[in-house]
């Protein structure tokens, strides 16, 4: 028999303003569409209700039973916010959850047995869950819905044992089911007044006298079920937001509701076993506009004072143009890394605590300036992507690398290159100058050519997408040779369309043709003379002479020359 | 920690300790990149993640991974000069050195790299000792990298180095002048756990592989001689060339496209100098 669990939180859009805003909790509060005398009171707390305020209710009415009574408008977001935050403490316990009526989430508790000795444990520990969330829930149990969730309408919690259904539902009275104020009238004219009274008469009196819905009346006071869980999608988005009171115009105090908002989206999450990734906040402005700041979260992880630090950095760097009104902060989950720790194995960061140290070292140096840094596949040395930083997983341990006589010899690299001036004679640079150098070349080597990207000219790609042989004067080779054809021209590079071999650099492309008695080039035995000649047409993408110079300063320095712009930079130094 | 390197690691005796902070100090061109690269591709090639905690944004990621350094175990941050919106009044090198302590406090890095870049001024006390206590907990190899000695007596080890010359070469008399490597000298100025003031002379080559090979006075047969300078860094993305597409973009089809352009030889054909020698 199925066993089903309800999680329902009474005076739900009370409990959903007091989970955003838990200032309120022991307030006398009620909800009320405006705060005009003559306003009707939509929903009270239980301490407004201890006090003879109750729905219905206007506002003057209200106030002279309590002077101290706070009234609030309904928050939607709010309330929205709260039952995803239902659904999601019923779903860190079990993967089918059908989310009803605000306040009330159903879940199927087939197969949960082994992880909880008893079903009280189990109502024990979703009680615990919503708490976390910031909310008081009741819990029922049952073999249906509809007994799960009037078990759980008495408060909290209530387990009904398998076969005890109709005992249970015999004194139930029959407004709890809400049936609506007609047919709740005509049962109240025919004297059934409880679900027991109701599930003694005859099922075909009863049908031939209120059709379907009395026959699934009598089922479910029988203590049958009337339909199965239909298992909500997974969240794709955890979403929360708040409504101010006040339109908020300096970063600061804002600060802090954001924090608010983020704490309860987080909770959500480590719930849920899942960790932050991306978020999106927007703001409602007082202008009826609305700002949006997309943050981007280095590495997944559930520490909130990095991601706030990384929202403020967003906001800082782009400040909203009005006061705020409101707030919506979504945030994509994202599933921590799992790793499995071995004594064999060197030691490695823990995930949770690497995410929230990259997330930490994002706020501090910016999102860009964190993670795997990579050369980029370009002919362009100075450039390279930065990575999500995520190591592989370790590998047995050497300690016998093999000794070597000689190190590798590194450059740094200078971002960006810094332009200098080259004084030149002989053909060759002889004297260097630039910010905080100036000294005397020493030795020379070089220059390499590299030239790169000029097919991705407007002309070279025009003539491509039209698949026709480029003009002499460019150069010309023998579709499909594949002797000239070079993978690696980066990430970014063009497709090649087919027959056209991509080239990699002028320079060595004259050099293999000048080699290559079966292709033809118009730089054919010219070498380099050639380039003059493309010089007469506008330069596109880069052309570069790279020297390694060094200096009577004692470095050793590569800097380039860029044919284009007939500059000198100085872009790194062997260290 | 070893750095595989023969005349490094007799020099300071096996490795730099790990728990402790080792300074590698000298001007830019000395050497002190390569070295620290050195002890992260052993530390990557254990298995080992490294953090690099860059003041200078001076990584050059085709040579470092040239270098034998797994840069998918490379955790790279870099200080920009300018503070964050959200700690504006931050000073730079108390970022730095905040950076180094959020990664030693995370636990798990085998080696933990900051390049202070062209910072000179010793950082205080205190914070040096918050490092080394750092470096302690977590057990990590700290190595600082540093114009002059910045760490103080915080420091385990303190490296200085010099570079004695460079070395530019000639494969034969005609062909161009090519970059070798450096020539460097490591003394060590600091030791807490053994002896100071030994030094040797390290090389530092474009191409370690090439220089002992000439070192071994092997000659390198015929026709591969410029294959011998292909540059590895050519892109550590880079997709392998499928059979029978040479690499056109690295150096040796330019040497042998230069050995053909009488006007564009070095002006200093002949005058190459082999340090190695």
């Amino acid at each position: 028999m199925a066993r089903i669990a309800c999680i329902f939180v009474s005076d739900f859009p009370i409990a959903a303003i007091v989970r955003a805003n838990p200032a309120l909790a022991d307030t006398v509060l009620a909800l009320a569409e405006s705060s005009s005398a003559h306003a009707e009171i939509l929903c009270v707390s239980p301490q407004a209700r201890a006090l003879g305020i109750h729905a219905g209710m206007t506002l003057a009415q209200a106030r002279n039973v309590a002077s101290n009574l706070t009234v609030n408008a309904p928050a939607r977001g709010a309330e929205s916010s709260a039952h995803q935050a239902l659904a999601d403490a019923a779903e860190s316990i079990s993967p089918v959850v059908e989310p009803g009526a605000p306040g009330c989430v159903w879940l199927d508790l087939a197969g949960l047995g082994r992880i909880f000795t008893s079903e009280d444990e189990l109502a024990a520990e979703l009680t615990r869950r919503v708490r976390r969330l910031g909310m008081e829930a009741a819990v029922g149990i049952g073999a249906s819905r509809e007994v799960a969730a009037m078990a759980a309408r008495c408060g909290g919690i209530r387990v009904i044992a398998a076969g005890r259904e109709r005992k249970f539902l015999d004194w139930i009275p029959i407004d709890m089911l809400e049936l609506g104020a007609d047919l709740e009238s005509t049962l109240g004219r025919w004297g059934i007044r409880r679900l027991g009274d109701l599930a003694r008469l005859d099922p075909d009196a009863i049908g031939s006298r209120l059709g379907r819905r009395g026959v699934e009346l009598m089922h479910i006071a029988r203590g049958g079920s009337s339909r199965p869980l239909t298992a909500r999608r997974r969240a794709e988005l955890f979403t929360e937001s708040a409504e101010l009171e006040y339109a908020i115009d300096n970063l600061e105090p804002l600060g802090f509701v954001i924090r608010a908002v983020l704490e309860r989206v987080v909770e959500r999450l480590r719930i849920r076993g899942l960790a932050a990734g991306d978020a999106m906040l927007a703001l409602g402005l007082e202008d009826h506009r609305v700002a949006s700041r997309r943050v981007i979260i280095a590495a997944p992880t559930c520490d909130v004072r990095a991601l706030l630090t990384l929202i403020k950095l967003a906001l800082e760097a782009a400040p909203p143009e009005a006061a705020v009104e409101t707030i919506r902060l979504e945030i994509a989950p994202r599933a921590p890394r799992p790793a499995q720790t071995d004594m064999f194995l060197p030691p490695a960061p823990a995930p949770d605590r690497l995410a929230a140290t990259i997330a930490r070292l994002a706020a501090l140096c910016g999102p860009g300036n964190v993670g795997a840094i990579r050369a980029e596949n370009s002919h362009r040395p100075e450039v390279l992507r930065i990575e999500a930083f995520d190591p592989p997983p370790a590998h047995p341990a050497s300690n016998h690398a093999p000794d070597k006589s000689a190190a590798q010899l590194v450059m740094r690299a200078l971002r960006p290159a810094l332009e200098i001036e080259v004084m030149v004679s002989r053909g060759g640079p002889e004297f260097v100058r630039g910010a905080n150098l100036g000294a005397r070349v020493v030795s020379i080597a070089g220059p390499w050519r590299r030239d790169g990207e000029w097919w991705t000219g407007p002309q070279y790609r025009a003539q491509r997408a039209q698949n026709i042989p480029l003009p002499p004067g460019r150069c010309h080779w023998h579709a499909g040779n594949a002797a000239l054809s070079c993978v690696g021209e980066g990430a970014g590079a063009q497709p090649v369309a087919p027959g056209h071999p991509q080239i990699s650099s002028r320079a060595p492309l004259r050099s293999a043709l000048n080699n290559d008695p079966h292709l033809t080039s118009p730089f054919q035995g010219e070498g380099l003379e050639q380039g003059e000649e493309s010089d007469k047409e506008p330069v596109r993408g880069f052309l570069r002479d790279y020297y390694e110079l060094a200096l009577d300063d004692g470095g050793v320095y590569r800097v380039f020359l860029d044919l284009g712009s007939e500059r000198w930079f100085l872009d790194g130094v062997y260290d | 920690m070893a750095s595989a390197i023969a005349p490094l690691d007799t020099l300071i005796e096996g490795g730099i300790p790990r728990g402790r902070i080792s300074e590698i100090v000298g001007r830019p061109g000395t050497g002190r990149t390569s070295l620290a690269a050195a002890f992260a591709a052993v530390a990557t090639g254990r298995g080992e993640v490294v953090a690099w905690i860059d003041a200078a944004g001076a990584l050059d990621p085709a040579s470092i991974a040239a270098a034998g350094v797994d840069l998918a175990r490379v955790l790279w941050v870099s200080i920009p000069h300018q503070a964050s919106h959200a700690r504006p009044a931050s000073p730079r090198e108390g970022r730095i050195l905040k950076a180094a302590e959020m990664v030693l406090e995370a636990g798990g890095f085998g080696l933990v790299v900051i390049d202070f870049g062209a910072t000179f001024r010793a950082i205080p006390d205190s914070a040096a000792l918050r490092l080394a206590r750092a470096a302690e907990r977590s057990g990590a190899a700290v190595i600082a990298i540093a114009p002059g000695r910045i760490c103080g007596t915080f420091a385990a080890l303190s490296i200085a180095m010099n570079r004695a010359r460079a070395s530019f070469s000639r494969i034969r008399p005609a062909s161009p002048t090519l970059f070798d490597g450096l020539l460097l000298e490591a003394s060590v100025a600091r030791n807490k756990l053994g002896g100071s003031g030994a030094h040797a002379r390290i090389v530092a080559a474009i191409d370690p592989q090439y220089r002992a090979q000439r070192a071994q006075n092997y000659p390198l047969p015929p026709g591969e001689g410029n294959a011998a300078f292909r540059r590895v860094g050519e892109g550590a993305g880079a997709p392998p060339i499928a059979a029978g597409h040479p690499q056109i973009s690295s150096r040796a089809p330019l040497c042998s496209a230069l050995n053909n352009v009488p006007h564009l030889t070095s002006p200093f054909q002949g005058e190459g100098i082999n340090a190695a020698r």
